[in-house]
């Protein structure tokens, strides 16, 4: 008998209900063990932009929550590569992350030209915070710019399935609105939800300033905004949201790191001691601080190893890695010590507070 | 084989659904019957109505379980118990983090024998075989599965009861030491309730309502007035239950992330049931009249025959047998299985000598307990004897006869 079948019988119930797969609350801290997902389809965006949808190749799901980004593990060329791709579906259906290719990206050009549907990759996380509020009520005002779209939409066709009375408004800013990634999928939504306010905006008419941004969000100071694109368009949106009057409580931006850019690693053993666990371990050439810690036993947290998410930061006692760039430490993380384990290596002796 | 009785009689050649119907209502009343004194049938037949009678762990999002004790409010904080107070600084240096200590990237993977949560040697598909039920090795691995999520269900319920009444007995005593105590279990039981859920949601993915004979035991102590009934429940009986349970499930996994959570979970108990002990054998010799230990000896010697005879997995059987086996061939497999000797070996180990120790095993009683094939365990360590290594220890040396062979 299935399982389905046998939930409840005798008009008596057996198995308790789980429509909606494992809770969220486990989600709040991310998986850190890289698991093997199957390409089931491959959908075309735009000219550069795919969506790969991915079934765990072990069938147990892999819960997420809307907002957040996955680090996919790629083989480019016979070297392991990862970069952080943002969830593009709703809470409870397939899982699907949207990739946009740049003109000299090497891991999204590669999954463009290579990932079929039947491609096996591994994936770490969810990872991430920049997730729905827990109230089901507050409105939503939400500004994407070019591929930052992908998490808001998640967002957004999550809040619409949970309420339809909730207000959403979304302002989209890109250089051409026809051939903006979901713009087709974002007009069907608009249209069939009148709660959903959709504006676009393109920059051909110019890049929208913080005094634009704010007509434009038309911002609420009850609602919750969320924030996601280009570093400069972010700044301005929040400078406008600030403006007219929004907590910076209510306002979540999405840290948009760019992929690193690679540096010379060391070719040599450098010693690490770990100070709190009293451990000593020799970095091998071409590992990070994480790799060599985690390889000895140190129990490090982590999420998602590209420097993009600041789980892994810890503080340096002595010595001078060499940390990738870019990254999400801020300028004071860096002034007082912080490096980042899994985008930094030692390149001489090495004390860390872990 | 069993000899056939007159009700069997009377049942054969009635369809499999009435049969069990029956089977199911005279069971009911035959533990509703068989309870010997009537101040005990009378503060257990209202969790009886409700749990078996009316199914209520069946149906609806939740069930109001009406408290009825009163808070003992400390007004001059005097009453010392220096032992408890030691418990209690062991249990605070003692905790563990859900979140942090257990490895949940762990990749469970039922389907690998290497590694199986519930091995192939648990379940009595020995006894299936005899009543005509034959597995294929797919149907074995997925049966074998199910009873790890049904097992760990019920452990999970327990821990959901068991996190209550911790707050409630805290409520209760008359002892500081023991309310410092007993926050610390509250904590314990809510990380108990935690990680099992946890478990079952993100690993198994399979989760069983609360079986009626559980919910039973757990209204009844819930909702006891009595502060000690409470205690003896929580305290002696159910966590001796847990041990019980848990520790054969400790030893047949293989599963290296449920193992550890157990033994987590194990060394929480073995403190709680050294708190109840001490609390206990204070009260009963001192404070209680003669009358009144009688009273509480044969509701401990009715709960332990609940909790030998009636976790009999009728959820499962629901699932996977109805139609194919009655429901009283399923009883008679389950009540001879190997795994289920286990489980109540490891659970009268403990139970028998903390009744002895905590003083609820007279003369009178023992006969009771003698006639069940339970004073074997008479004169055993009890719980202020007992670490919680020596705990592991006992339980991993234990090997149940014919478990190998079984599958």
């Amino acid at each position: 008998m299935s399982a389905q079948a046998a939930t409840a019988t005798r008009g008596r119930r057996i198995l308790l209900p789980r429509p909606h797969g494992p809770a969220r609350r486990w989600s709040l801290h991310a998986p850190t063990a890289p698991r093997v997902v199957l390409v089931v389809d491959v959908r075309r965006e735009t000219d550069d932009a795919i969506t790969l949808v991915l079934h765990p190749e072990d069938g147990r799901p892999i819960p997420f929550r809307a907002g957040q980004y996955l680090t996919h593990c790629f083989d480019v060329d016979g070297q392991p590569q990862r970069r952080a791709y943002s969830i593009s579906s709703a809470e409870g259906q397939d899982l699907a992350c949207t990739i946009k290719a740049l003109p000299d990206g090497r891991v999204s050009q590669h999954v463009l030209r290579t990932v079929r549907p039947g491609t096996r990759y591994s994936v770490i996380g969810p990872t991430g915070d920049f997730v729905l509020p827990e109230s089901a009520e507050a409105p939503l005002v939400l500004l994407a710019g070019g591929s930052g779209i992908t998490p808001v939409i998640s967002l957004i066709e999550t809040a619409l399935a949970r309420s339809l009375e909730r207000r959403l408004r979304l302002v989209y800013v890109n250089r051409d609105p026809d051939r903006a990634i979901f713009a087709g999928r974002l007009r069907q939504l608009a249209a069939a939800h009148p709660s959903l306010d959709l504006v676009e905006h393109a920059t051909a008419r110019g890049r929208p300033d913080a005094a634009r941004l704010r007509d434009l969000l038309q911002a609420p100071t009850d609602a919750e905004h969320y924030l996601c694109g280009p570093a400069g368009l972010m700044d301005a949106g929040e400078a406008a949201l600030r403006d007219a009057g929004v907590a910076a409580a209510r306002i979540h931006r999405e840290r948009f790191v760019p992929a690193p850019r690679p540096q010379p690693r060391p070719t040599t053993p450098q010693p690490i001691l770990f100070v709190r666990s009293g451990r000593s371990v020799e970095q091998q050439p071409g590992e990070s601080i994480l790799d060599a810690g985690l390889r000895a036993g140190v129990a490090l947290e982590y999420s998602c190893t590209v420097g993009g998410c600041g789980h892994c930061k810890l503080r340096v006692i002595d010595g001078a890695p060499l940390l990738d760039e870019p990254n999400c430490l801020s300028e004071a993380e860096r002034s007082t010590g912080w490096t980042l384990a899994c985008s930094a290596c030692a390149t001489g002796p090495l004390q860390v507070d872990a | 084989m069993n000899a056939t009785t007159t009700m069997d009689r009377m049942l054969d050649g009635l369809p499999r659904k009435a049969q069990n119907r029956i089977y199911g209502v005279l069971d009911n009343l035959r533990v509703m019957g068989s309870v010997g004194n009537a101040r005990v049938a009378a503060s257990m037949a209202p969790s009886v109505v409700r749990g078996l009678v009316l199914g209520r762990a069946h149906s609806g999002d939740a069930v109001p379980m009406q408290a009825r004790h009163a808070a003992h409010f400390d007004l001059t904080y005097q009453n010392e118990f220096p032992e408890m107070y030691d418990l209690y600084r062991r249990a605070v240096a003692g905790q563990w983090n859900g979140e942090r200590d257990l490895d949940w990237s762990t990749n469970v993977d039922p389907e690998n024998p290497e590694t199986a949560v519930m091995p192939l040697d648990y379940p009595p598909f020995a006894g299936l075989a005899e009543k005509g039920i034959h597995l294929n090795a797919k149907e074995k691995l997925r049966f074998a599965n199910d009873l790890a999520s049904w097992t760990l269900s019920q452990f999970m319920h327990g821990e959901q009861g068991a996190l209550y009444a911790a707050a409630q007995v805290t409520e209760s005593v008359t002892w500081l030491d023991g309310k410092f105590y007993g926050a610390t279990q509250v904590m314990d039981e809510g990380r108990h309730l935690e990680v099992f859920l946890r478990y079952l949601d993100t690993k198994l993915q399979k989760t069983y309502a609360v079986n009626d004979n559980l919910f039973v035991i757990l209204d009844d102590l819930l909702t006891d007035g009595r502060w000690d009934v409470k205690f003896l429940g929580m305290q002696i009986m159910v966590e001796g239950l847990a041990l019980g349970a848990f520790g054969t499930m400790y030893n047949f996994t293989k599963e290296p992330l449920l193992k550890q959570l157990l033994k987590y979970v194990i060394q929480d108990e073995a403190r709680h049931v050294h708190y109840g002990v001490l609390a206990l054998r204070d009260h009963i010799t001192k404070e209680l009249s003669p009358a009144e230990i009688r009273e509480r000896e044969d509701w401990a010697y009715e709960v332990a025959l609940l909790m030998r005879n009636r976790f009999l997995s009728h959820e499962i059987y629901y699932e996977w047998f109805e139609g194919r086996l009655s429901l009283k061939d399923w009883d008679d497999v389950v009540l001879k299985a190997p795994s289920m000797a286990a489980f109540r070996h490891l659970m009268f180990l403990r139970l028998i000598p903390n009744l002895e120790y905590i003083g609820l095993m007279s003369d009178r009683i023992k006969v009771h307990y003698d006639k069940s094939g339970l004073t074997s365990f008479l004169g055993g360590k009890n719980a202020t004897q007992l670490s919680a290594d020596d705990l592991l220890r006992d339980i991993a040396a234990y090997k149940p006869e014919g478990a190998a062979s079984a599958s």
